[in-house]
């Protein structure tokens, strides 16, 4: 890590002699490193250090932007000459309300040294273990686990100092066999708390499980969905219902219901960078601090993201949803999502179905079939169950189902207390942290020949 | 560029690397997004580092940098080398590569007009005026007009002996009008769905797709979509044309052809296939008027490039011949294991990204039917246009498609405007249905630029050539 004096010094005095009337700067820097695996075997372990800038200078209500891989001095004050040079030929953005102003952040511990001190031997002696287990079993594993460790940094020429250090450790583990599969995933800033030798026994048995896969009849079923699921679906919704100009533009479910219930009042959904839970982010990349907003209350819709570009053009403040400059009306989205527990647990949803499936996670959702309702599409995958009579049973044939989520989460019966975190497949700062749910009456369309 | 990519080689080989091979990536981007009449994205970005591979003791290992200095080469070289000696402590098998001879060459797209010369002000009077016909009727709330540019500057050099320096330059961009009544939002974009066609060329790609000439005709699609009927269910013919169809050949095509998500080493992410290797060469994909072809040399198209990112020389492949499954998209390391050599598919989003199979243009070849024709030949169906939704399953069989705008035919006439058409399908059974492909006449490239695949994430840009076609008894609709 450069470490924030280092990185916050050099925003500074790069920012000292910015062109325009007013400038910021992002930083995004760092190591991560991936191992992916199949068949038990490392196939792929890649290791990338990189800086990342991010030059925004405002000539009045013009705005020109460019981006660089370099930290350098000199390469800082290129990219805000050249982000000068853009502002001067585009339009005025009527809007625009200016940068933001110095701010206090909130705690946001999201830094662990044995995670960024992790590489790839110590990856590879995890995974080993991992295959031993799988071996054991009769299995092979596939799958994928990074560490990270990144700083993040904002300045501009209104007094803005922000710099954030974080960890991340993600793994999945996918055990295989010819005609079945299993998953399990964890994902944290530390670590220490991935328990993949858990998470392997727990997706062995899904694989297990789920040998000799029946067909059943597509049509209308209960399913209960276990977290990962659960984050698929808000993994979309965040950008399909969430934004402010999925709001403005008539694609969100919240378009003419903001205020009125428009699902069953168990769900309440928030967006919180500072919550420990999830993976800690004290501010957006405008340097707005992050605090809690409720995005559906109890089924009813409260609030849509926003950065200052999106707020300053409908009239409100800015949720401090910002993404990197550039990005235009299009970035602000749910970051640091949560979907608020129950009173249940996946136990009692079994035990409680007399027949119905057991969700592990969706593949390859979609969620542009009709936005303003919702409508997903997404087929099952890595372990799908038969419940029957209360018991847990084999593995079903993967099955795609066409469903509005509106609808669908109307039909709620039991949410669980106890919830996961998932780490965002678009961002490495993002994450959900998401509850088990049971479901009445879902729509499964089609079906699949495995 | 060439020292850089030369001291991480000589590194690699002291470093006691089997193979190695370094690419030093230069790449720059302008996006230009006018929503509304109004300036929304205006971004000029660069992107420059140096990812090395290394084979050591059997296995891979990668380690990239975008700190340009020979010490941070070096390091990064010989990083490369320990994280491959750390992947052999838990191999499966070791790697092999297929022959290929060490190329040194250059090459560049050919580019009439250089799209970073082109004057900002242009583009963007270009977008507002587009803009400015989308939004003239009050039903349309949101039009958005965009261009794009990127163009890739890149020298591969391999402990082979190879060394080549490539500029590839991409252009392109188009519109939506996205047009909202009281509960429904409905939209029709030109001349491809989400952010428009892209070519490897120049400006001169951007000027002929004639975007002012076809705004009217989107705008007034876009509202009528609005008080049109819900597309029927049931089974119908359909006609797909070049945009939709591309997207089809993509996801049920492209994908389950690459060899490395047949051997498996994809399931991380986005699944597997079941073209297995048993059914090279045994198995119909399709009926015999399917004909599709993996290429890195078609002019244009956005899967074209002199040499892929490990060096091998662009080439043309039959994958699916009358029908028949005959060919995937490979690289050294996939291509060995079926005893034959890499056909140039391997392509990395960056210096900071191993590369990955991933498709380059894979294309429906022409047939024999003007369009016109085939319409009137058909007696029941539905003329489909435009992606808004796409979903298939793990392995590539089962598919769902959901499309912007739908017309009717009866006998042999376009008549019923519908919206939301959605079909679904298993994709050798669709492609069995395939019983009529337009000529070259009404063959076209399209580009997809943004397909996903790898952990980490990456993005590449694909080309896919299509002619409209003919597909029988196709499920239309979803189960409610």
């Amino acid at each position: 890590m450069r470490g924030k004096d280092q990185v916050l010094n050099t925003l500074s005095q790069a920012l000292q002699d910015a062109p325009g009337d007013e400038a910021d700067l992002v930083y995004v820097g760092g190591r991560s490193g991936t191992t992916r695996f199949a068949h038990s075997g490392i196939h792929q372990n890649t290791v990338e250090t990189s800086d990342a800038i991010f030059a925004r200078v405002c000539l009045g209500k013009r705005i020109g932007v460019v981006s660089a891989t370099s930290f350098t001095r000199e390469d800082l004050a290129t990219a805000l000459a050249s982000a000068a040079e853009l502002a001067r030929v585009t339009p005025e953005t009527p809007h625009w309300p200016g940068l933001a102003g110095p701010a206090t952040y909130g705690p946001a511990n999201a830094h662990d040294a044995a995670t960024a001190a992790c590489g790839p031997t110590q990856r590879a002696a995890t995974l080993f273990r991992v295959f031993e287990t799988g071996a054991r079993a009769g299995v092979e594993i596939d799958g994928a686990f990074t560490t990270t460790e990144t700083e993040v940094a904002v300045a501009n020429t209104r007094g803005v100092r922000a710099w954030h250090p974080l960890t991340t450790a993600s793994i999945q583990i996918i055990p295989t066999l010819p005609d079945s599969s299993g998953y399990a995933s964890a994902s944290s800033t530390r670590l220490a708390d991935l328990a993949a030798d858990a998470l392997a026994e727990k997706a062995i048995e899904k694989c297990l499980r789920g040998k000799n896969p029946v067909e059943v009849k597509p049509g209308k079923w209960t399913i209960v969905l276990e977290p990962q699921a659960v984050a698929d679906l808000f993994t979309w919704l965040g950008f399909t219902a969430f934004t402010a100009n999925a709001l403005r533009e008539g694609h969100s479910f919240l378009c003419g219901r903001m205020g009125e219930r428009s699902m069953g009042e168990q769900v309440t959904v928030y967006d919180d960078g500072l919550d420990p839970a999830g993976i800690p982010l004290p501010f957006d990349f405008e340097g707005v601090p992050k605090k809690r907003v409720t995005l559906m209350e109890k089924g009813v819709g409260r609030a849509v993201c926003h950065d200052r570009l999106t707020a300053g053009r409908d009239g409100v403040e800015s949720t401090a949803h910002a993404t990197p400059p550039g990005r235009g009306s299009e970035g602000a989205a749910p970051l640091n999502l949560f979907v608020a527990g129950g009173d249940s647990s996946i136990g009692e949803m079994i035990a409680s179905t007399e027949k119905g499936l057991l969700i592990t996670r969706w593949h390859y959702l979609n969620g542009l079939i009709q936005p303003r309702e919702a409508v997903f599409t997404g087929m099952t995958r890595d372990g799908t169950f038969l419940i029957e009579n209360g018991e847990l049973g084999r593995g079903i044939k993967n099955m795609r189902f066409t469903e509005s989520i509106v609808g669908a989460f109307s039909r709620i019966q039991a949410v669980s207390r106890e919830r996961k975190l998932a780490g965002a497949t678009w961002s490495p700062f993002g994450s959900y942290v998401t509850p088990a749910l049971k479901i009445e009456g879902f729509t499964f369309s089609d079906a699949t020949d495995h | 560029m060439k020292d850089l990519t030369r001291l991480a080689i000589d590194t690699l080989r002291k470093k006691g690397a089997s193979y190695g091979d370094a690419r030093f990536v230069d790449r720059e981007d302008e996006h230009v997004v006018v929503k509304s009449k109004e300036v929304d994205q205006l971004v000029r970005s660069r992107s420059r580092g140096v990812g090395v591979r290394a084979i050591v003791d059997g296995s891979w290992g990668f380690s990239a940098t975008s700190t340009l200095t020979p010490a941070e080469i070096e390091r990064v070289a010989a990083e490369a080398v320990e994280v491959a000696r750390s992947s052999a402590t838990a191999q499966k098998e070791r790697v092999r590569l297929a022959e290929e001879p060490p190329h040194r060459d250059t090459y560049h797209t050919p580019v009439g007009k250089d799209p970073f010369t082109v004057p900002i002000e242009q583009k963007i009077d270009l977008l507002t005026k587009c803009c400015e016909i989308l939004d003239k009727d009050p039903r349309v709330k949101v039009s958005e007009a965009s261009f794009a540019a990127w163009r890739t500057n890149k020298v591969f050099a391999s402990t082979e002996g190879a060394e080549i320096e490539q500029t590839i330059t991409c252009t392109g961009g188009g519109y939506t009008a996205t047009a909202v009544g009281a509960n429904d939002t409905q939209r029709r974009s030109y001349p491809n769905s989400f952010r428009g066609n892209y070519a490897t060329a120049g400006y001169e790609y951007f000027e002929g797709l004639n975007l002012l000439d076809h705004a009217e005709r989107v705008r007034t699609e876009a509202v009528e979509l609005l008080d049109a009927p819900e597309c029927p269910s049931g089974e119908w013919d359909l006609i797909i044309l070049g945009p939709q169809l591309a997207l089809q050949i993509h996801e049920s095509c492209g994908h389950p052809v690459e060899l490395d998500r047949v051997f498996g080493t994809e399931l991380s992410l986005a699944g597997g296939s079941f073209l297995q290797p048993e059914l090279l060469g045994n198995f119909m994909y399709g009926s015999k008027h399917v004909n599709i072809t993996g290429d890195s040399v078609r002019p244009g198209g956005l899967g074209t490039f002199g040499y892929d990112d490990e060096g091998v020389k662009a080439t043309s492949t039959p994958i699916i011949q009358e029908g028949r499954f005959v060919g995937y998209l490979m690289s050294r390391e996939t291509a060995v294991k079926l005893g034959k050599r890499s056909n140039a598919a391997m392509r990395a989003d960056g210096w900071n990204r191993t590369p990955l199979i991933r498709m380059i243009n894979v294309s429906l070849e022409a047939g024999s039917w003007k369009l016109a024709d085939l319409i009137k030949d058909t007696k029941r169906g539905l003329l489909i246009d435009m992606n808004k939704s796409w979903s298939i399953d793990d392995k590539r069989v089962n598919f769902q498609f959901g499309c912007e705008y739908a017309r009717e035919i009866v006998d042999g006439k376009v008549g019923q405007l519908y919206k939301n058409p959605l079909y679904s399908g298993m994709t050798p059974q669709f492609w069995g249905s395939c019983d009529a492909v337009c000529d070259a006449s009404e063959w076209k490239l399209w580009g997809t630029p943004n397909c996903g695949k790898g952990v980490p994430g990456q993005t590449m840009y694909v080309g896919h050539g299509a002619a409209p076609a003919r597909f029988r008894n196709v499920k239309v609709g979803r189960s409610k």
